[in-house]
Protein backbone atom coordinates (compact mmCIF):
# COMPACT_ATOMS: atom_id res chain seq x y z
CA UNK A 1 0.00 0.00 0.00
CA UNK A 2 3.05 2.39 1.02
CA UNK A 3 4.19 2.12 -2.91
CA UNK A 4 1.19 4.07 -4.36
CA UNK A 5 2.43 7.56 -2.88
CA UNK A 6 6.08 6.68 -3.26
CA UNK A 7 5.11 6.09 -7.17
CA UNK A 8 3.22 8.64 -7.43
CA UNK A 9 5.68 11.64 -6.07
CA UNK A 10 8.38 10.17 -7.70
CA UNK A 11 6.41 10.57 -11.12
CA UNK A 12 5.31 14.44 -10.04
CA UNK A 13 8.82 15.33 -9.49
CA UNK A 14 9.65 14.25 -13.08
CA UNK A 15 6.65 16.19 -14.42
CA UNK A 16 8.03 19.20 -12.50
CA UNK A 17 11.90 18.88 -13.87
CA UNK A 18 11.02 18.50 -17.62
CA UNK A 19 8.15 21.54 -17.51
CA UNK A 20 10.93 23.75 -15.81
CA UNK A 21 13.85 22.97 -18.12
CA UNK A 22 11.25 23.73 -21.29
CA UNK A 23 9.71 26.54 -20.13
CA UNK A 24 9.38 28.89 -23.25
CA UNK A 25 8.95 32.14 -20.48
CA UNK A 26 12.61 31.62 -19.36
CA UNK A 27 14.41 29.24 -21.52
CA UNK A 28 17.10 31.02 -22.79
CA UNK A 29 16.60 28.95 -26.67
CA UNK A 30 13.05 30.19 -26.70
CA UNK A 31 13.67 33.98 -25.84
CA UNK A 32 16.41 34.17 -27.74
CA UNK A 33 14.17 33.79 -30.47
CA UNK A 34 11.57 35.65 -29.74
CA UNK A 35 12.79 38.85 -27.66
CA UNK A 36 16.19 38.89 -28.22
CA UNK A 37 17.52 42.50 -27.48
CA UNK A 38 19.13 44.66 -24.40
CA UNK A 39 18.47 46.92 -21.72
CA UNK A 40 20.79 49.40 -21.67
CA UNK A 41 20.84 51.21 -17.63
CA UNK A 42 23.27 53.41 -15.94
CA UNK A 43 24.47 55.56 -18.71
CA UNK A 44 27.71 57.85 -18.07
CA UNK A 45 30.06 60.17 -19.19
CA UNK A 46 33.51 60.40 -17.44
CA UNK A 47 34.90 62.37 -19.62
CA UNK A 48 34.11 63.91 -23.01
CA UNK A 49 35.58 61.23 -24.93
CA UNK A 50 34.29 58.26 -23.12
CA UNK A 51 30.75 57.10 -22.50
CA UNK A 52 30.06 53.85 -20.56
CA UNK A 53 26.73 51.76 -19.67
CA UNK A 54 25.54 48.62 -18.52
CA UNK A 55 24.08 46.11 -21.21
CA UNK A 56 21.50 43.38 -19.78
CA UNK A 57 20.43 40.80 -22.47
CA UNK A 58 17.00 40.19 -22.52
CA UNK A 59 17.49 36.73 -23.63
CA UNK A 60 20.19 35.31 -21.26
CA UNK A 61 20.04 38.31 -17.85
CA UNK A 62 23.82 38.32 -18.74
CA UNK A 63 25.16 41.90 -17.64
CA UNK A 64 28.05 43.72 -18.08
CA UNK A 65 29.15 47.03 -18.33
CA UNK A 66 31.17 48.34 -21.61
CA UNK A 67 33.04 50.94 -22.45
CA UNK A 68 33.09 53.39 -25.65
CA UNK A 69 35.79 55.70 -27.01
CA UNK A 70 35.31 58.67 -29.39
CA UNK A 71 36.33 57.81 -32.59
CA UNK A 72 37.98 60.04 -35.53
CA UNK A 73 34.26 60.34 -36.74
CA UNK A 74 33.82 63.33 -33.88
CA UNK A 75 30.11 62.13 -32.62
CA UNK A 76 30.42 58.40 -32.73
CA UNK A 77 32.21 56.38 -29.73
CA UNK A 78 33.09 52.83 -30.84
CA UNK A 79 32.25 50.22 -28.16
CA UNK A 80 34.52 47.12 -27.85
CA UNK A 81 34.30 44.30 -24.84
CA UNK A 82 37.19 42.53 -24.60
CA UNK A 83 35.12 40.14 -23.00
CA UNK A 84 34.75 35.75 -22.74
CA UNK A 85 33.60 34.82 -26.26
CA UNK A 86 30.40 34.23 -25.13
CA UNK A 87 28.76 37.28 -24.80
CA UNK A 88 31.06 39.39 -26.35
CA UNK A 89 29.85 42.84 -27.32
CA UNK A 90 30.41 45.42 -30.56
CA UNK A 91 28.57 48.68 -30.75
CA UNK A 92 28.43 51.78 -31.00
CA UNK A 93 27.06 55.27 -29.70
CA UNK A 94 26.41 58.39 -31.66
CA UNK A 95 25.17 61.58 -30.24
CA UNK A 96 23.77 64.67 -31.69
CA UNK A 97 22.02 67.50 -30.66
CA UNK A 98 18.64 66.08 -30.34
CA UNK A 99 19.17 62.46 -30.38
CA UNK A 100 21.78 59.61 -28.70
CA UNK A 101 21.94 56.38 -31.12
CA UNK A 102 22.89 53.10 -29.43
CA UNK A 103 23.69 50.23 -31.98
CA UNK A 104 24.82 47.17 -30.71
CA UNK A 105 25.92 44.05 -32.08
CA UNK A 106 26.00 40.71 -29.28
CA UNK A 107 26.75 36.84 -30.02
CA UNK A 108 25.39 33.89 -27.16
CA UNK A 109 25.12 30.62 -26.77
CA UNK A 110 21.88 28.66 -25.62
CA UNK A 111 22.70 25.11 -24.36
CA UNK A 112 19.01 24.09 -22.81
CA UNK A 113 18.04 21.87 -25.63
CA UNK A 114 17.66 18.72 -26.34
CA UNK A 115 17.76 15.25 -24.44
CA UNK A 116 19.93 15.64 -20.92
CA UNK B 1 23.02 15.11 -25.15
CA UNK B 2 22.26 19.01 -24.95
CA UNK B 3 23.03 20.27 -28.03
CA UNK B 4 24.33 24.21 -28.37
CA UNK B 5 22.71 27.06 -30.61
CA UNK B 6 24.88 30.29 -30.93
CA UNK B 7 22.92 33.41 -31.33
CA UNK B 8 23.93 36.70 -32.91
CA UNK B 9 21.83 39.67 -32.58
CA UNK B 10 22.26 43.39 -33.90
CA UNK B 11 19.93 46.24 -32.78
CA UNK B 12 19.62 49.92 -32.80
CA UNK B 13 17.57 52.65 -30.57
CA UNK B 14 17.34 56.17 -30.98
CA UNK B 15 16.67 58.12 -27.81
CA UNK B 16 16.17 61.97 -26.94
CA UNK B 17 18.55 63.31 -24.61
CA UNK B 18 16.41 63.91 -21.58
CA UNK B 19 15.41 59.70 -22.35
CA UNK B 20 14.50 57.83 -19.11
CA UNK B 21 16.32 55.13 -18.14
CA UNK B 22 16.50 51.77 -19.13
CA UNK B 23 16.29 52.11 -22.30
CA UNK B 24 14.76 49.47 -24.56
CA UNK B 25 16.97 48.09 -27.42
CA UNK B 26 14.89 45.54 -29.74
CA UNK B 27 17.52 43.26 -31.52
CA UNK B 28 17.34 41.23 -34.54
CA UNK B 29 18.88 37.77 -35.40
CA UNK B 30 22.00 37.17 -37.62
CA UNK B 31 22.73 33.64 -36.61
CA UNK B 32 21.39 31.09 -36.50
CA UNK B 33 19.01 32.75 -38.65
CA UNK B 34 18.61 35.83 -40.21
CA UNK B 35 15.32 37.15 -38.81
CA UNK B 36 13.36 39.91 -37.30
CA UNK B 37 10.86 38.43 -34.38
CA UNK B 38 7.43 40.03 -34.47
CA UNK B 39 7.48 40.98 -30.50
CA UNK B 40 4.78 40.64 -28.60
CA UNK B 41 2.39 43.59 -28.78
CA UNK B 42 1.87 44.04 -24.84
CA UNK B 43 -1.31 45.56 -23.21
CA UNK B 44 -3.35 48.71 -25.00
CA UNK B 45 -1.74 51.58 -24.98
CA UNK B 46 1.22 50.78 -22.74
CA UNK B 47 3.59 53.07 -24.11
CA UNK B 48 1.90 55.98 -24.45
CA UNK B 49 3.23 58.57 -23.14
CA UNK B 50 2.27 60.01 -19.94
CA UNK B 51 0.42 56.80 -19.38
CA UNK B 52 2.12 56.38 -15.76
CA UNK B 53 1.97 59.95 -14.99
CA UNK B 54 -1.70 60.53 -16.06
CA UNK B 55 -2.57 57.40 -13.86
CA UNK B 56 -1.75 58.91 -10.69
CA UNK B 57 -4.90 60.94 -11.38
CA UNK B 58 -6.88 58.43 -13.28
CA UNK B 59 -9.64 60.21 -15.61
CA UNK B 60 -12.38 58.27 -18.02
CA UNK B 61 -14.44 59.87 -20.19
CA UNK B 62 -17.89 58.40 -20.53
CA UNK B 63 -19.94 58.65 -24.40
CA UNK B 64 -22.43 56.74 -26.23
CA UNK B 65 -24.78 56.73 -23.45
CA UNK B 66 -27.70 55.39 -24.14
CA UNK B 67 -30.39 52.99 -21.71
CA UNK B 68 -32.64 50.92 -23.15
CA UNK B 69 -36.29 49.87 -21.13
CA UNK B 70 -38.78 47.30 -22.19
CA UNK B 71 -42.35 46.98 -20.61
CA UNK B 72 -42.03 43.63 -22.05
CA UNK B 73 -45.71 41.87 -22.26
CA UNK B 74 -44.98 39.57 -19.53
CA UNK B 75 -46.00 36.32 -21.61
CA UNK B 76 -43.15 36.13 -24.17
CA UNK B 77 -40.94 38.87 -23.72
CA UNK B 78 -39.98 40.13 -19.98
CA UNK B 79 -39.53 43.51 -18.84
CA UNK B 80 -35.74 44.47 -19.26
CA UNK B 81 -33.94 47.95 -18.23
CA UNK B 82 -30.10 48.50 -19.53
CA UNK B 83 -27.65 50.73 -19.52
CA UNK B 84 -25.13 50.99 -22.21
CA UNK B 85 -21.76 52.97 -22.31
CA UNK B 86 -18.30 53.36 -23.54
CA UNK B 87 -15.72 54.10 -20.86
CA UNK B 88 -12.23 55.44 -22.37
CA UNK B 89 -9.33 55.88 -19.98
CA UNK B 90 -7.46 58.73 -20.64
CA UNK B 91 -4.07 57.71 -19.80
CA UNK B 92 -3.76 54.91 -22.55
CA UNK B 93 -6.69 55.80 -24.59
CA UNK B 94 -8.21 51.83 -23.81
CA UNK B 95 -11.99 52.22 -25.05
CA UNK B 96 -14.57 49.41 -23.42
CA UNK B 97 -17.77 49.06 -23.77
CA UNK B 98 -20.24 48.44 -21.35
CA UNK B 99 -23.61 46.61 -21.13
CA UNK B 100 -25.80 44.97 -18.44
CA UNK B 101 -24.10 41.95 -16.98
CA UNK B 102 -27.65 39.24 -16.99
CA UNK B 103 -25.85 36.73 -15.99
CA UNK B 104 -27.60 34.29 -14.04
CA UNK B 105 -25.21 34.75 -10.70
CA UNK B 106 -26.58 38.46 -10.48
CA UNK B 107 -29.48 39.61 -9.86
CA UNK B 108 -29.73 43.25 -11.71
CA UNK B 109 -32.96 45.51 -10.00
CA UNK B 110 -33.73 48.65 -11.48
CA UNK B 111 -32.15 50.78 -8.14
CA UNK B 112 -28.59 48.52 -9.31
CA UNK B 113 -27.27 47.64 -12.87
CA UNK B 114 -23.78 45.92 -12.84
CA UNK B 115 -21.87 46.54 -16.31
CA UNK B 116 -19.41 43.98 -18.41
CA UNK B 117 -17.12 45.73 -20.19
CA UNK B 118 -14.37 45.07 -22.90
CA UNK B 119 -12.70 46.57 -25.14
CA UNK B 120 -10.00 45.78 -27.95
CA UNK B 121 -9.51 41.86 -26.67
CA UNK B 122 -13.00 41.34 -27.47
CA UNK B 123 -12.01 40.85 -30.51
CA UNK B 124 -9.73 38.26 -30.08
CA UNK B 125 -7.98 35.48 -27.87
CA UNK B 126 -4.06 36.65 -29.28
CA UNK B 127 -4.83 39.77 -27.89
CA UNK B 128 -5.30 38.63 -24.54
CA UNK B 129 -1.70 38.32 -22.94
CA UNK B 130 0.41 38.19 -20.19
CA UNK B 131 -1.01 41.66 -19.05
CA UNK B 132 -4.72 41.76 -19.98
CA UNK B 133 -6.64 44.49 -19.29
CA UNK B 134 -9.79 44.46 -17.39
CA UNK B 135 -12.91 46.41 -16.75
CA UNK B 136 -16.15 46.14 -14.73
CA UNK B 137 -18.91 49.09 -13.78
CA UNK B 138 -21.82 49.43 -12.20
CA UNK B 139 -24.33 52.07 -11.67
CA UNK B 140 -26.35 53.20 -9.13
CA UNK B 141 -29.89 54.62 -10.20
CA UNK B 142 -31.03 56.15 -6.60
CA UNK B 143 -27.60 58.36 -6.29
CA UNK B 144 -27.11 58.17 -9.80
CA UNK B 145 -23.46 56.91 -9.96
CA UNK B 146 -21.36 55.19 -11.98
CA UNK B 147 -18.26 53.53 -10.15
CA UNK B 148 -15.63 51.91 -12.40
CA UNK B 149 -13.05 49.47 -11.79
CA UNK B 150 -10.34 48.88 -14.28
CA UNK B 151 -6.88 47.25 -15.10
CA UNK B 152 -4.15 48.54 -16.86
CA UNK B 153 -0.48 49.02 -17.55
CA UNK B 154 2.04 51.40 -18.14
CA UNK B 155 5.16 50.95 -18.84
CA UNK B 156 6.16 54.20 -20.98
CA UNK B 157 8.36 55.39 -18.58
CA UNK B 158 10.70 52.11 -17.87
CA UNK B 159 10.39 49.69 -20.83
CA UNK B 160 11.72 47.17 -18.58
CA UNK B 161 8.36 46.71 -16.44
CA UNK B 162 6.31 45.01 -17.10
Amino acid sequence: MMLVPALLFFASTVGLASAQSYNPRTSCTSRSATVPGWLITDVQRPSDTKIRFDVSNRATGYNQTVSCALGANKDVYTCGKASPEDHEVDGSVRITKTSIEFSLEQSWVCSDRGKE
Amino acid sequence: MKSSIKFKAIGTQSVAPDYTSPILVRGSLLEPVKITPQYPEGPWGHGSPGCLAKSETPTWVISSIHTLEETGDGIDTVPYKGLHLTITNLANGYEASCMPNTGFSYTNSPQFTRLVCSGDEFQGEDRVGQYPISTSASFQDSTKTLTINQTWYCDDVNPAKP
